[in-house]
């Protein structure tokens, strides 16, 4: 044990032994106070249990019959408690922060995959198959992303038309064709080219998270569109993943057309 | 809401009764030791924040009952200077206390619910609650009551 431990060892028997001779709010919050400088200190928490277990077998030593010995170990637990309360502070603080790097993790390397795939040169070919193959990738990354139960991922065509390609998990949506002429209407149409919004199509209405795909004029050519799942709305971090795929998209459909009219055009 | 407390928080000391009273309080609506030993770290650490950062203000705490669960309310204000950027403080903490994690960020993380607002010049409110939900015999009692009550 070095010194820094056995000094901390002093004070946590000290406050121990004080809290056993008075229970008070002010002699727990000791243990609160040991807690946190343990932690600060970098004290592991085995050694901070063997602080605790050195400090009750001390007192222990000197009960005077089994009650005494039930006091001393109920008041024991008590005491570690209050010092552990500290740890858990921490412990909840490395969970939270190995979520993210996680989440930060998987969104990093799905989205390198996704814009090396987009921007392939052999995608930006004359033949509309290859829009389809974009817009594919693009509806099944998505929904791998925002763990949306279907997605919608739409061009329009120089001549208006819709050239729409859908991906989904689970039973295949019938009205994705309608909800997709809608979406477009109501997105790309609009001023606020991202957002969540509500069309009421002939079943029920959906609750879509929508980002419109530009032009490098800004001009609409098309949605990235997906809903919420029921138990768990649209966070920010998916509208972010969904802006993110879209402006990625939208460069990638743009990098085509301009390559097919420069094609045509000899 | 009912059995409002409210302590004043201006010195260390203050932090001891601070603590007490969410501990009673937490005993009072049935929390667990384990419960209440976090509401009462929790209160401790946005006592502590006011000391060291404003040096006095206050913490009120309550009771809420709902149909399912029992809460337990702190609300701590003061008028300091407020804080510049909630949502890094709420993050990290004071980095430079190292960033372990305690303090605002630690209180949240064991608390149900955490906001924290700054006035347009001055003053912080940190409000959080703890939640009890209720198991099926209390809610059985509950209503047992109130249909006496009538």
């Amino acid at each position: 044990m070095n010194a820094a431990t056995a000094s901390f060892q002093g004070a946590y028997t000290g406050a121990f032994h004080a809290f056993l001779s008075d229970d008070a709010e002010a002699n727990l919050r000791a243990a609160y106070e040991l807690g946190r400088e343990a932690v600060g200190r970098s004290l592991g928490l085995l050694e901070l249990a063997e602080v605790h277990h050195d400090a009750l077998l001390a007192e222990l030593r000197t009960a005077a019959g089994t009650e005494d010995v039930d006091r001393i170990t109920l008041a024991g637990a008590d005491f570690m408690a209050e010092g552990l309360s500290a740890y858990e502070m921490v412990r909840r603080g490395f969970t939270e922060a190995c979520d993210v790097v996680d989440s930060e993790r998987r969104q990093a390397r799905m989205l390198r995959q996704l814009s090396t795939l987009l921007a392939d040169a052999s995608l930006a070919v004359h033949a509309q198959s290859s829009v389809e193959e974009v817009l594919q990738l693009v509806a099944e990354q998505t929904l791998e992303l925002t763990d949306a139960p279907w997605c919608i991922a739409c061009a329009v065509s120089g001549t208006g038309d819709q050239t729409l390609t859908v991906a989904h998990t689970g039973a295949p949506q019938p009205a994705l064709n309608e909800v997709a002429a809608e979406a477009f209407a109501a997105i790309a149409t609009g001023t606020d080219h991202t957002r969540v919004v509500t069309l009421q199509t002939s079943s029920a209405p959906i609750a879509l998270g929508a980002i419109a795909l530009t032009a490098l004029d800004g001009d609409p050519i098309g949605i990235l569109a997906a809903p919420a799942r029921a138990e768990r709305p649209f966070s920010a971090l998916d509208e972010a993943l969904l802006v993110h795929i879209g402006q990625m998209t939208s460069a990638a459909l743009e990098r085509g057309r301009r390559y097919r009219g420069h094609a045509i055009g000899g | 809401m009912e059995h409002d407390v409210v302590v004043d928080i201006t010195s260390d000391s203050d932090l001891v009764t601070a603590r007490a009273e969410a501990r009673a309080l937490a005993a009072r609506l049935g929390f667990s030791r384990t419960d209440a030993t976090l509401v009462a770290t929790a209160v401790s650490e946005i006592a502590r924040n006011i000391v060291v950062h404003v040096g006095r203000g206050r913490i009120a705490m309550r009771l809420v009952r709902e149909d399912r669960r029992h809460g337990l309310v702190a609300i701590a204000t003061d008028e300091g200077p407020g804080i510049q950027d909630v949502e890094a403080a709420l993050a990290r903490g004071n980095a430079a206390r190292g960033g372990l994690g305690l303090g605002l960020p630690g209180a949240r993380r064991l608390m149900d619910e955490f906001e924290v607002t700054c006035g347009p010049e001055r003053g912080t409110t940190v409000t959080m609650t703890k939640w009890r939900v209720l198991d099926e015999l209390e809610l059985l009692r509950e209503r047992r009551r109130d249909a006496a009550g009538r």
